[in-house]
């Protein structure tokens, strides 16, 4: 599978932090094409839109949890309630790092959670290193199911 | 005027004045003599004095009392009376006692229209001869002095009002009897009737009916009830004093009056009696029967003595008024309270038919009659008890005595009395 | 129980103690009163069964006294002792005054049986005076005039008898008789009117017939005075015949001697003997017949009425002894069940009034029980009177005050705990955002440094700055919003008019830039506020208004306008912007907030006004305008309202 095949879906408010992590995504997979949503009436819009079109759905979810309009959290809840998004893997990727907010993201089955680094060189680290695992985690997946995929 | 002249004549007016006109007045102008009359209230009548005296043209004194009483007064005192009116059981007692004089019969104006009762003793020829004193024993003043039934010319009274008596009783306790066949004298000694039985308190005249009752009862018998032995005066006394001392009798009534309370009281429901008694509960609506006992009436005859002191111009006043007694009206006046005069045809015309028919003939009276006391005392229709005067008069078995044995019934009878 | 709840509605704890004890009191007395009416009754009862006994044995008395003068006078009349007669008046006396003294026996109708008595009496006395009055005249007649005449006519028969010895011719043919010879010639007394005096004629009597009859005579006197005197003892009428038998022999033997004159006087004599005799039996009859009939008639009435007079009052007394009998029996029952009823009343009202005072101490029990748990809600019992229940009820009630104002208190700080976790996080969030932005721009700046791309770097340093501006930015706004009810907090009266109108000029120059209008309405309410906060509250809705307000048609506006009510001022600011959907009216107040994050701001400016509304205790709220736009909706307590 050829990483221009791939789409990553960004739910990110801050346009600093959508910088940063397009920047750091096209730093380590040039070829990976990045969506980014800025609030939650985006996301909610789009995952409406995705559940009635055949479209090509995203490989990776980074959700911030702090949005205008409907907040990570919700937007986590609507996906994986969805059939057909429920399997995309949901990384929480977000500044808070309180118990509250990881506890509510993985009843949510939010599949990670990752909190934003605020050390200098850290934060291009972390994206790579969920791209990396998103990855591996791929390739076991498409091994135990295969059809899975073609779907 | 003769008696058949007079006879014609009918209806009260003509009577009366028929009756004014036979009385020439005695006292004419220079004087107006006055008598005393002694007697009882059943003939001393303010009506009949007046009438009298208008009559008469005297002055009449009445001086009625107790029988007692007026008895003892004309037994002791000839002065106190000139003319004095009882019963015919008086007259031997007065008689002994020597106060009145023989009455000559032809002064007597009416004296042949007098009744054979008085005479013989008998009102017809099948009459009984009452026990005791019958009348015409005691009016003839024999040559002797004493007192018998053959005629003379000479009379111990003038006969005039009469009376058959006997019980009473409520019948609306005592069951209602036949007279002359179950009324019975028996009846005051009725077991039914004790403590409810009164007896006329007096020894001349309750005894008698004590000694036809104890008769009727058969609880004794009499060898002559007219005149009782001392041992059958005993025995007379030991029966009642016996049933009086068992509470049979309630008393002794000692007036009219007395036994008409004692009635109307319901203390007593049958006892001797008098006929104003009778006449006096049937007013008050008590049903009083006068019984017609089986036994026969005990009689009594009224007597009008002349007193031994009555003398000259009174004497003949007393003529006069004894005469008056005999013209009708005052006959007819006491027939009015149940009375009989000795000639009754005199005092006819002064009585209506009904009246005659109620009280002389027994039949049922044809309107509602008068009393003298001007009150209806005869209802319409009503019969007398006993029937006529013949009838009653028929049926005598005895006549009111004062006995040879007086004095001792007397105390006898205080006996009764308290016992 | 009705009764129970009536109490306690209007009786206090201390009347309803107090109640009970006067009720008892009541009820003994009401016991105590029943009990004394009945023995009074009983008293009374008793005093008249006593008064009737005392009348039965006066009139047994009576009955005996009656028999008894009866006696005295029979022994009077028989026996002529006077002093029987005296006994019978004495006797008489006491017995009217007995009858006197009965007259009170009227009320049992025995008025009308006294009153017979009494004239039965009467009537017996009457009839004794004349008895005696009669006895007297015979007494008189016979032991005087009677022996007056007997005496003369004795005389007169010796005095013919005398003459007749005295003639010439019969001279000692007989001796005189002695003066006394009355007796002497007893024995040879021939019976009277035996071989009676021959017819008289004037002259055919011999000397020795006169002699003889004169003889007979005094015999005769002598049959007359003994059978008088045997009918005056023994009242046989038969010696009243004999008696005037001897009379007439006498009367006829005196024929023999007529022509003088003392046989014309002795025949006179004789004649007043006769009479004097026959009054005195007439008067002996007469008062035989009235002691006899007329006076035992009377006395028997008399006893007839005074025995009924018993048996009436034995009949009475024995009526009110039943009566006292039943009496007794009912007050026994009445009293037994009054008592019976009044205790169990007793009891039924001991138990209502401890009722009325346990049944709102329990309920208080179990109410202080659930207060102390801590509870707000526990049920206060109703009590409504002032008395120590009153004051217990009253402690309840201020105790469940106590505890819902902990429990309002608890929440309020549970709350703003709440509130304070909500702050903490928003803040570390937001003040966490730079700082990523920062360093991961640093990253990329050294990245590019390394790779020699310094200018690219250069660039991105302004990315760094704006970060670090930001930052500082939102820590001038923490700290302003932590001084809203901190400093400068003193309130007055503050007219909006005037404020706000310094306001408009204040921003005159901002809005002309914005091409924005500001519409004041008149007629603004003053309030009792903070100037300066309040001010602050409508600068952060007009800067709201300038950052979200894009209106090409209408141009861009704010108007300010105001109502009253009856409690609250309300103040609106209503725009003609996007407006905002309903989801988002409650959050664009809270903290760092922002509907749209490419619009400039810090999200802090609602927050802030929220708060400065809070401190004045009135609101702020988002609404939708009618025909688009939105609406800041303040209210504020009226100043009256909220002074009072």
């Amino acid at each position: 599978m050829a990483d221009d095949e791939k789409k990553l879906l960004l739910v990110e408010d801050s346009d600093d932090h959508a910088e940063l992590t397009e920047f750091y995504i096209n730093d380590c997979r040039p070829a990976l094409r990045v969506r980014r949503l800025r609030d939650g009436a985006e996301a909610m819009a789009y995952i409406e839109q995705a559940e009635r079109l055949e479209q090509r759905l995203p490989w990776l979810v980074l959700l911030d949890l702090k949005l205008p309009k409907y907040d990570g959290h919700e937007i986590l809840a609507r996906m994986k309630r969805s059939g057909r998004l429920a399997s995309i893997p949901v990384v929480i990727f977000s500044t808070s790092n309180s118990g509250k907010d990881i506890e509510q993201a993985m009843s949510s089955h939010a599949n990670s959670y990752i909190v934003k680094p605020m050390e200098a060189d850290k934060y291009g680290e972390v994206i790579s290193e969920i791209l990396e695992y998103w990855e591996l985690n791929e390739h076991h997946h498409l091994l135990r199911e295969p059809r899975e995929s073609h779907a | 005027m003769n008696r058949r002249t007079f006879l014609q004549h009918s209806g009260k007016i003509g009577a009366a004045a028929l009756a004014a006109a036979a009385f020439p007045k005695l006292g004419k102008a220079q004087s107006r003599p006055t008598i005393k009359v002694v007697g009882t209230h059943v003939t001393l009548l303010e009506p009949i004095r007046q009438k009298a005296e208008q009559d008469l043209g005297i002055n009449i004194e009445f001086h009625p009392g107790g029988d007692a009483e007026v008895l003892l007064k004309a037994s002791t005192d000839p002065t106190a009376f000139d003319l004095y009116e009882q019963w015919s059981n008086s007259i031997k007692v007065l008689w002994q006692a020597k106060t009145i004089q023989p009455i000559n019969t032809r002064r007597l104006t009416y004296w042949e229209e007098i009744n054979s009762l008085s005479k013989t003793g008998r009102i017809s020829d099948k009459a009984k001869h009452g026990l005791g004193d019958a009348p015409d024993k005691i009016l003839f003043v024999q040559s002797d002095g004493r007192l018998d039934g053959s005629e003379t010319e000479e009379i111990s009274f003038l006969p005039y009002v009469h009376n058959v008596d006997s019980f009473g009783y409520n019948s609306s306790v005592v069951p209602k009897g036949i007279p002359y066949e179950t009324e019975s004298w028996g009846w005051l000694l009725d077991e039914r009737w004790a403590g409810k039985v009164a007896i006329v308190n007096s020894p001349e005249i309750g005894i008698f009916d004590l000694a036809l009752a104890v008769r009727a009862k058969g609880l004794m018998q009499f060898k002559d009830m007219g005149n009782m032995s001392r041992e059958e005066v005993d025995q007379l006394f030991d029966i009642i004093i016996a049933l009086k001392r068992k509470g049979h009798f309630r008393g002794m009534w000692t007036s009219v009056p007395h036994s008409v309370e004692l009635m109307a009281t319901s203390e007593v429901v049958i006892q001797s009696m008098f006929s104003p008694g009778v006449s006096a509960l049937n007013g008050m609506g008590i049903p009083c029967i006068y019984a017609a006992p089986k036994e026969g009436y005990r009689a009594w005859h009224g007597v009008m003595c002349l007193s031994r002191a009555c003398v000259d111009e009174r004497q003949e006043a007393a003529y006069a008024f004894m005469n008056w007694w005999l013209s009708g009206w005052p006959g007819a006046f006491i027939a009015r309270q149940g009375y009989y005069i000795s000639n009754p045809q005199r005092s006819k015309p002064f009585m209506s038919q009904a009246e005659w028919d109620y009280w002389y003939e027994g039949k049922p009276a044809a309107e509602p009659l008068m009393g003298t006391d001007g009150k209806i005392s005869v209802q319409l229709g009503e019969v007398r008890t006993g029937g006529s005067y013949l009838r009653r008069f028929e049926n005598i078995a005895v006549w009111n005595t004062v006995m040879d044995t007086y004095e001792y019934t007397l105390t006898k009878w205080n006996e009764f009395v308290l016992a | 129980m009705a009764v129970t709840d009536f109490l306690l509605r209007t009786v206090g704890l201390k009347k309803r103690i107090a109640l009970g004890y006067i009720v008892t009191g009541l009820v003994a007395f009401m016991i105590a009163l029943l009990s004394y009416g009945a023995f009074t009754r009983l008293a009374e009862d008793f005093r008249q069964i006593v008064h009737f006994s005392r009348h039965s044995a006066d009139n047994m008395a009576f009955a005996r006294q009656m028999t008894e003068m009866q006696r005295q006078a029979l022994i009077y009349i028989y026996e002529g002792h006077s002093s029987a007669g005296t006994q019978v008046g004495t006797i008489y006396k006491q017995m009217m005054d007995s009858i006197l003294s009965s007259q009170d026996l009227d009320r049992i109708g025995a008025g009308a049986v006294v009153e017979l008595a009494r004239r039965h009496l009467e009537a017996y006395y009457e009839a004794f005076r004349e008895v005696q009055r009669q006895r007297q005249l015979q007494d008189r007649l016979v032991r005087s005039e009677f022996r007056v005449h007997a005496t003369r006519a004795q005389q007169l028969i010796e005095e013919l008898t005398r003459q007749e010895a005295a003639q010439p011719e019969t001279p000692g043919l007989r001796p005189p008789l002695p003066e006394n010879s009355f007796l002497s010639f007893i024995p040879a007394a021939a019976p009277a009117g035996q071989g009676g005096a021959r017819p008289a004629s004037e002259q055919g009597y011999t000397e020795a017939e006169r002699m003889l009859n004169g003889a007979k005579m005094l015999a005769s006197l002598l049959q007359i005075e003994k059978n008088a005197y045997r009918y005056f003892d023994s009242y046989e009428s038969s010696f009243i015949q004999a008696a005037t038998a001897s009379l007439e022999d006498t009367r006829e033997r005196l024929q023999t001697f007529d022509g003088q004159d003392k046989a014309a006087e002795l025949k006179e004599v004789l004649e007043r003997y006769e009479i004097t005799f026959l009054e005195a039996v007439q008067r002996t009859r007469g008062y035989l017949y009235l002691i006899n009939v007329v006076m035992s008639a009377q006395a028997y009435e008399t006893i007839y009425q005074s025995n009924k007079l018993s048996a009436m009052m034995l009949h009475e007394t024995g009526r009110i002894q039943q009566e006292v009998f039943a009496h007794i029996s009912s007050r026994q029952q009445l009293l037994l069940f009054s008592t019976a009823l009044l205790l169990l009343f007793i009891a039924l009202f001991s138990y209502l009034i401890s009722r009325s005072i346990t049944l709102p101490l329990r309920r208080l029990t179990e109410t202080f029980k659930l207060l102390s748990s801590g509870s707000a809600d526990a049920e206060i019992p109703p009590y409504l009177l002032q008395d120590e229940l009153g004051d217990l009820t009253g402690s309840a009630a201020s105790f469940k005050g106590k505890n819902i104002e902990l429990l309002a208190s608890k929440k309020e700080l549970e709350r703003s705990n709440d509130e304070l976790e909500q702050f903490v996080y928003t803040v570390s969030h937001d003040l966490k955002s730079p700082i990523v932005t920062s360093m991961g721009f640093i990253g990329i700046i050294r990245k590019l440094a390394a790779q020699g791309k310094a200018e690219q770097a250069m660039g991105m340093l302004e990315k760094v700055v704006k970060a670090n501006e930001r930052m500082s930015q939102l820590i001038n706004d923490l700290l302003e919003l932590s001084r809203v009810g901190r400093i400068d907090m003193d309130k007055k009266l503050v007219d909006l008019n005037a404020l706000l109108a310094d306001f408009a000029r204040s921003q005159a120059e901002r809005l002309k830039a914005a091409t924005f209008t500001l519409i004041i309405q008149p007629n603004l309410p003053s309030l009792f506020a903070n100037e300066s906060r309040i001010l602050q509250v409508f600068e952060n809705i007009l800067s709201n208004a300038l950052k979200y307000v894009r209106n090409e048609t209408e141009g861009c506006r704010l108007e300010i306008n105001s109502y009253d009510d009856a409690q609250l001022h309300h103040i609106l600011c209503a725009d003609n912007g996007p407006g905002i959907a309903a989801e988002y009216r409650d959050k664009v107040f809270g903290l760092f907030y922002r509907l749209n994050v490419n619009i400039e701001g810090t999200g802090i400016g609602l927050a802030v006004a929220k708060k400065i509304m809070k401190f004045h205790s009135g609101d702020i709220s988002a609404e939708a305008r009618p025909g688009g736009g939105a609406v800041f909706h303040l209210t504020f307590p009226r100043a009256e309202a909220g002074q009072s």
